[in-house]
């Protein structure tokens, strides 16, 4: 007997029950983008609260044989789900409550006392919602140059929501419209918004002159009263929502968890929102989203596409936002730098920092901050009321 | 693949577009005003206040 025949049992249960035999090439790509994602948001620090747990879900989901992704079914035995599959079935796939909880969250941490101050950032907020609908048609377009690589309208829809920089509505609007491209829309949301850094800056400077960006803003705004901040989640929840019933999951729940925290009366709920509860719905989320990219469709050309498509309709929303704020500033009264209309995308509060950061660099004297953040917060609206647009259009409840 | 039909997609963005605007242009508008009406109250309070005293 030699040493194979020898060892013939022990080889045929490591070659079943080793993840090393059976690691395919499309779930080791997945594990190397994980890394990638635990390298960028550790040693680059960019947006460690999602990118660290998206790679880490990632990781843990292309494990072979670890069976964390399996979903909870009827009849399946006890114990047998993957938590990460149960974080996708019911927090992601049917009952998509982990981005309304996530926007509950960021309602109660957003201050709107800059839009509240300076209504005319709405109309900058709405502006930079330009991507999504330039990616919904290239989505489209994409089916006439190479048909077997089309998408759907719905899936349009969902690739074109990329471009408002909002996380949780991106999730929300792909898992309502188009679940099988959720993990890929996702991934490049966040992806994008923790690179809003780079992929801003050189389109803002393209856009605008020296002097455009060195125009200075008073950076005081006016004092908001507790009684207007109380108002203002009630009067735009009842607005939006009879308008566009749909966006009521995502801008119910923002406006909510921003009356929790302006009421001033329902602290410890508001603190939990503001802490504790994103804290675990972030946790679960992310790793929720990292969980959901599926390795046998990451060297797919549609989810480069949607990846490339991802990008186009950022860079999109920033001009939009930046086109309407030079027009803004041509006919102002006082002072506009054009710049803060990039910061309509609602990467909060990236988008605005770097605004400001540019607005400095143009000109010391600029404090741009404030200014940007209005457009800021209104860019979270303004994605709700496209996604809830969306939603309006295919689903009815 | 179903194909792709054009009006309806253009249809979709114009309605969008469109939308998105008139919705947060009436944000706008409504916020601009209620500010405008808590700021002169907050001044006749004070006017008023100052009177009193």
């Amino acid at each position: 007997m030699n040493w194979y025949e020898h060892h013939d049992g022990i080889l045929k249960i490591m070659g079943v029950q080793m993840g090393f035999a059976n690691l395919t090439l499309p779930q080791f790509i997945m594990i190397l983008i994980g890394l990638g994602y635990i390298y960028l948001a550790i040693k680059k620090e960019w947006e460690p609260y999602e990118l660290l747990p998206i790679g880490a879900g990632m990781i843990l989901a292309n494990l072979p044989l670890a069976g964390l992704t399996s979903q909870p079914e009827p009849g399946m035995s006890a114990g047998m789900a993957g938590v990460l599959g149960i974080i996708l079935k019911y927090g992601l796939y049917l009952w998509t409550i982990l981005p309304q909880f996530i926007f509950f969250g960021i309602g109660a941490l957003t201050d709107f006392s800059p839009l509240i101050a300076n209504p005319k950032a709405f109309l900058l907020g709405a502006a930079a919602q330009l991507g999504i609908f330039t990616a919904f048609l290239g989505a489209l377009a994409v089916g006439l140059l190479v048909p077997e690589w089309g998408f759907s309208i719905k899936e349009a829809c969902s690739i074109g929501i990329i471009g408002g920089a909002d996380g949780p509505t991106t999730i929300y609007t792909t898992g309502m419209l188009a679940p099988d491209i959720m993990g890929i829309t996702a991934t490049a949301a966040y992806s994008y918004m923790a690179m809003v850094g780079i992929i801003q800056p050189p389109i803002i400077k393209l856009m605008t002159s020296k002097e455009e960006r060195a125009i200075y803003m008073k950076p005081v705004l006016r004092k908001v009263s507790r009684i207007e901040r109380i108002m203002f989640p009630l009067v735009a929840t009842l607005l939006i929502i009879l308008l566009i019933p749909k966006s009521a999951p995502l801008v119910g729940f923002l406006f909510l968890g921003n009356l929790f925290r302006e009421s001033g009366v329902v602290e410890r709920l508001s603190n939990t929102a503001q802490n504790e509860l994103i804290n675990i719905i972030t946790i679960l989320l992310m790793l929720g989203i990292g969980a959901s990219m599926p390795a046998e469709k990451v060297a797919e050309p549609r989810t480069l596409l949607v990846l490339c498509l991802g990008l186009i309709a950022f860079a999109f929303s920033t001009v939009g936002g930046v086109l309407l704020g030079k027009i803004m500033s041509k006919f102002s009264k006082t002072p506009l730098n054009p710049m803060i209309g990039a910061s309509g995308v609602s990467a909060v509060p990236m988008s605005a920092r770097i605004v400001h950061h540019l607005g400095q660099e143009a000109n010391k004297r600029n404090y741009l901050l404030m200014h940007a953040m209005g457009p800021n917060v209104a860019g979270v609206i303004g994605s709700a009321v496209a996604g809830g647009y969306f939603l309006g259009l295919f689903i009815n409840f | 693949m179903e194909p792709i039909n054009w009006g309806q997609a253009w249809s979709i963005v114009g309605g969008g577009l469109l939308t998105t605007f008139v919705i947060m242009t009436l944000l706008a508008v409504i916020t601009n005003l209620l500010g405008k009406l808590f700021v002169s109250l907050e001044k006749r309070k004070e006017a008023q206040g100052g009177e009193a005293k």
